[in-house]
């Protein structure tokens, strides 16, 4: 069984800028997110919706992403979520300060 | 500040994001079961196995709603709700709490609402703070007069520091041609009236200067008027009314929102329901010394100061002046021309009796408010270990006297509230009572003011009520309270010296309204016991106004004088009748006059006579004693000798060691054209001006002496019989229809015109006496509540007493001498308050000292009365403890 970190082990704040990565290619609904970042990552993040619905609501509060109702695939009502441009704007800031943080991690464990 | 928005917005929409979650995550699950399906699962497991994978959604719904409420918000919601439940619990608590805080704050907003009326919202005019209202006056005049037609061409023309200037009277008219002819307030106007007020005929046009000069016979409607007597029919512009029985066309009609002049003013202080133009006549545009009765509004220019136009206008003084005739020139001596602001002018003389009313009823409210922090503080303690608990629980003292605090926040409110609406229908009452008493009484209204007011006192309220008793339960919690199995804790001192404290407070501020009520009862007892001077039993009093169309001045006036005197008289048992120019406490001119060898020096400011012009009967019909020489006959006419009848006071000031009959005194200065009137008869003082107005000195001239002018169309007609005076109010007024079967006509008994005179008095007088029974009823009702505490709380005490043989009278007087203790200390307190508060009442009294004994002990008696009744109950409860039972707890 591979290791399937839930969203809650995930560094403060990642699961936030992984959603709004993922919807940085269009429009998506909740289990599309999951699906794409278990697809994408090999199937190393499992996001559980106990998390990934407050994490959505998050997003939601600070004005990252609008909600909209339309038909899923199969035709059923499905709440997709799309990026706004403070969101945009949101996930540039968040991954470099992300990035910052991983480059000082490495540093630390290089030297270590 | 975008995401409080987002916050607040999902308050409001919580049930459905809710529902939008609920429904997200369903979808999610189904998504997932399919998955499983794809798999070769069958359905039935395949849902399992997705509800499984899901995990706990009800966690995921908590978590989400989490994001959106702060933790703050939803402590004060988790506050409100625990605050509900506590209150629903103890209903009688809350009724009490909330019913007291009702009637607190309802009487608070419908006082305030008067007040806003009154003396906060604007006058209905342009810039109305720009407007003042000029008078003139003489050093030797008692009250400020209006302006002569001469005088304000003057000003009109000369000063500089005005916009505009127009000048208008109010004056009776009878309208009519229509289903029953009426009498209207109508107002003459100079065409600059309306633009230097900022207002416009919501239909048609107003007057113009051309009407003016032209003497056009035009008339402008107020919306009242209009809705009236016409039905808002917006043709009657353009068609002919009867007025004074001439006719007038219609020109325009006024919007219903604005009135001139507004109530209030002495002089011209009536609204007007139908605009004229003033159109002066050559006679009156020379008139100088004369005509002083028109009302001068006048607009300063922006910029200029109140002090600047006075300075102006008193350097005006001079050459307006050198205007007047040589012969008027000692006459002039001191002559000023006073200014007020419009506002002031119309509600000054009401801000104090208003000020007092607002006084009261925040003292209503303070009481209220000790007696709900009692009814807080007495619950606390069989709260006390509910609320040990939830701090044994981590509740900081903080978080409790929150909780506590929000409790009292939804007792206000609620109390607000229901206030309002007590507010609402209380403002109506007053308006009916208050009538046209009131200066601007039309523009009282319930508005959002008195929606706003109410709020904010709401608001502020539990800081009183609540504050105190919060803190207080929040901190002396201790774990001793936990630990404490029985029901009775050992009264906690701070706590019984505070409710001591709340009652000594409500006992004193009780007690200063009970004296200011006192005070205003015995002032109104005064006037009614005051000598009018007059006897108005038995007397019936018609009133009507003599329209020029039908009676030109002169020998028409004349005969409907004499045909309806004649008339009058044939009415069976009527035994005298008389007309007169004006009746006691209803005379509003003053003359100045000159007397013929008298050595005594008058002081300037009482050389003017009251004057009255009668027919024959007229002290024996009104009841005024004569003292000396003789009354008039009808002989006294303009073919004999001029006569007059003066008062005590006059003679007593004129020839106090002389017998004053057959000395002369003439209108104006000895060298006026005026003739002399030979002093034929002194009569007893009348109270000419008001019964609490000082009496002046009076003169009596024979009305068939007098040429008549306009002033002389009120008629006066006094009648007194021997039969019941409403019987004969019919009869008189049919005898009047068959001379005149149009004219409108006013009747009625003339005490009640004493009454009606009282009506000020009588309003404030009855809203003080109604708060000050409150908050009696209210401290009695803090004194039971803090003492029946005391009595549950010594229970052991009292046991243990009873036990060593107290007999029943030892323990209510245990009782009832803690009350007298808190009681007497009020009452110092008390006093001392109302003598220091109650001076600012001394213009409203009349012949009561503010420091009047007797309303002081009045009040402190039934202070005391009231509170022995109050501690009575809970002292008889004390005498049922069991002691057994009573120790057993222990």
């Amino acid at each position: 069984m591979p290791t399937s970190p839930e969203a809650s082990s995930l560094l403060p704040g990642t699961l936030d800028l992984l959603i709004l990565k993922t919807l940085s290619r269009g429009r998506m609904h909740g289990y599309a997110i999951a699906e794409h970042l278990r697809s994408v990552s090999d199937d190393v993040l499992h996001v559980g919706e106990s998390s990934l619905y407050p994490a959505l609501q998050r997003l939601l509060l600070n004005g990252w992403v609008t909600p909209e109702w339309g038909a899923s695939e199969n035709n059923r009502r499905a709440r997709y979520y799309t990026l706004t441009s403070a969101g945009r704007r949101q996930l540039r800031a968040e991954r470099e300060d992300f990035e910052r943080l991983i480059g000082a991690i490495q540093k630390v464990l290089q030297t270590a | 500040m975008i995401k409080l928005l987002r916050r607040v917005r999902y308050w409001f929409r919580k049930q459905r994001v809710e529902q939008e979650l609920v429904e997200e995550i369903e979808f999610h699950r189904r998504l997932k079961q399919e998955q499983f399906e794809r798999a070769g699962m069958p359905t039935h497991e395949a849902a399992v196995a997705s509800r499984r994978e899901m995990g706990n959604v009800l966690v995921a719904r908590e978590d989400a709603r989490t994001i959106w409420t702060t933790v703050w918000l939803d402590q004060v919601w988790q506050d409100v709700g625990y605050a509900f439940r506590q209150l629903r619990r103890s209903p009688s608590f809350t009724v009490i709490a909330v019913l007291t805080l009702a009637i607190g704050i309802g009487a608070n907003s419908a006082v305030f609402t008067i007040v806003n009326g009154i003396l906060l919202e604007a006058l209905p005019y342009k810039n109305p703070q720009q407007l003042l209202v000029l008078f003139e006056q003489l050093p030797n005049a008692p009250t400020k007069f209006g302006f002569s037609p001469p005088d304000y061409e003057f000003m009109r023309k000369e000063a500089r520091t005005f916009s505009g200037i127009a000048a208008f009277r109010t004056i009776p008219y009878e309208l009519s041609g229509i289903s029953q002819s009426q009498r209207v307030v109508g107002a003459r106007m100079t065409p600059e009236l309306f633009s230097v007020l900022g207002i416009a005929p919501r239909i048609g046009r107003a007057i113009s200067i051309e009407d003016d000069a032209q003497q056009a016979q035009v008339a402008v409607l107020s919306d009242g008027l209009w809705a009236r007597a016409f039905g808002r029919d917006p043709s009657i512009v353009g068609r002919p009314i009867m007025l004074d029985r001439r006719s007038y066309t219609v020109i325009g009609v006024m919007p219903p929102s604005i009135g001139f002049p507004p109530r209030g003013p002495e002089l011209n202080g009536e609204p007007a329901e139908v605009f004229v133009p003033m159109a002066f006549t050559p006679a009156e545009r020379q008139g100088w010394g004369m005509f002083y009765s028109n009302t001068v509004v006048a607009r300063l220019k922006p910029g200029i100061s109140v002090e600047q136009a006075r300075v102006e206008v008193t350097g005006l003084l001079q050459p307006l002046a050198e205007h007047y005739p040589p012969v008027l020139g000692p006459f002039l001596k001191g002559f000023s021309i006073p200014m007020a602001a419009l506002d002031e002018e119309t509600v000054g003389r009401t801000r104090r009796m208003l000020l007092m009313l607002m006084s009261a009823v925040g003292i209503v409210l303070l009481i209220g408010c000790a007696d709900v922090a009692n009814l807080i503080l007495t619950r606390s303690s069989s709260r006390q270990r509910e609320i040990a608990i939830r701090s044994s629980l981590g509740a900081g003292p903080a978080r409790i006297a929150r909780q506590l605090l929000t409790e009292g926040i939804i007792l206000a409110g609620a109390g607000g509230a229901f206030g309002l609406l007590l507010a609402y229908c209380a403002t109506r009452v007053l308006l009916g009572f208050a009538g046209q008493t009131l200066p601007r009484a039309e523009s009282i209204a319930f508005n959002y003011r008195a929606v706003a007011f109410t709020a904010a006192v709401s608001l502020l309220t539990p800081l009183v009520f609540a504050i105190l008793p919060a803190f207080r339960t929040a901190f002396a919690n201790d774990a001793a309270v936990l630990k404490a199995t029985t029901k009775t804790i050992t009264p906690a001192g701070t706590r019984s010296r505070l409710l001591a404290s709340f009652v000594v407070a409500q006992v004193a501020l009780a007690l200063v309204l009970s004296v200011g009520a006192g005070l205003l009862v015995r002032s109104f007892l005064a006037l009614l016991s005051t000598n009018p001077g007059f006897r108005p039993e038995q007397v019936v009093w018609l009133s009507a106004m003599l329209p020029s169309g039908r009676y030109p001045i002169g020998p028409p006036m004349r005969t409907f004088f004499e045909r309806t005197l004649e008339r009058a008289k044939r009415i069976p048992g009527v035994a005298s009748a008389a007309e007169g120019s004006e009746l006691p406490l209803g005379v509003r001119d003053r003359r100045a006059y000159s007397a013929e060898g008298s050595t005594t020096q008058i002081p300037e400011a009482s050389r003017h006579i009251a004057p009255s012009w009668v027919s024959p009967e007229y002290f024996q019909t009104l009841g005024i004693p004569l003292i000396r020489g003789r009354s008039f006959t009808d002989a006294d006419n303009r073919n004999s000798q001029p006569v007059v009848v003066i008062n005590n006071l006059l003679a007593q000031m004129l020839w106090p060691n002389e017998d004053p009959i057959g000395h002369r005194i003439k209108w104006g200065i000895e060298a006026s054209q005026a003739p002399w009137m030979t002093i034929v008869g002194v009569v007893a003082d009348v109270k000419q001006s008001g019964l609490n107005v000082p009496v002046d000195a009076q003169a009596y001239i024979p009305l068939a002496q007098e040429p008549l002018n306009d002033f002389f169309r009120t008629v006066n007609l006094v009648v007194r019989s021997n039969r019941d005076a409403n019987s004969i109010i019919s009869e008189l007024r049919n005898a009047v229809h068959e001379i005149d079967s149009d004219l409108p006509l006013e009747v009625q008994p003339l005490t009640e015109m004493i009454g009606d005179s009282l009506k000020p008095q009588r309003f404030s007088m009855t809203l003080v006496i109604v708060f000050a029974a409150i908050a009696l009823a209210l401290s009695a009702i803090g004194i039971y509540g803090v003492l029946t505490n005391v009595v549950s709380q010594q229970k052991h005490e009292i046991g243990v007493r009873m036990a060593l043989g107290a007999t029943a009278s030892d323990v209510m007087l245990l009782v009832i001498r803690r009350a007298l203790t808190l009681m007497a200390i009020g009452i110092v307190i008390g006093v001392v308050g109302a003598i220091s508060v109650t001076r600012l009442m001394s213009t409203l009294l009349y012949e009561v000292r503010p420091t009047d004994s007797i309303a002081l002990l009045g009040a402190t008696a039934v202070l005391a009365a009231l509170a022995l009744v109050a501690s009575l109950v809970p002292a008889y409860r004390a005498t049922g403890v069991d002691p057994l039972r009573a120790l057993k707890v222990e």
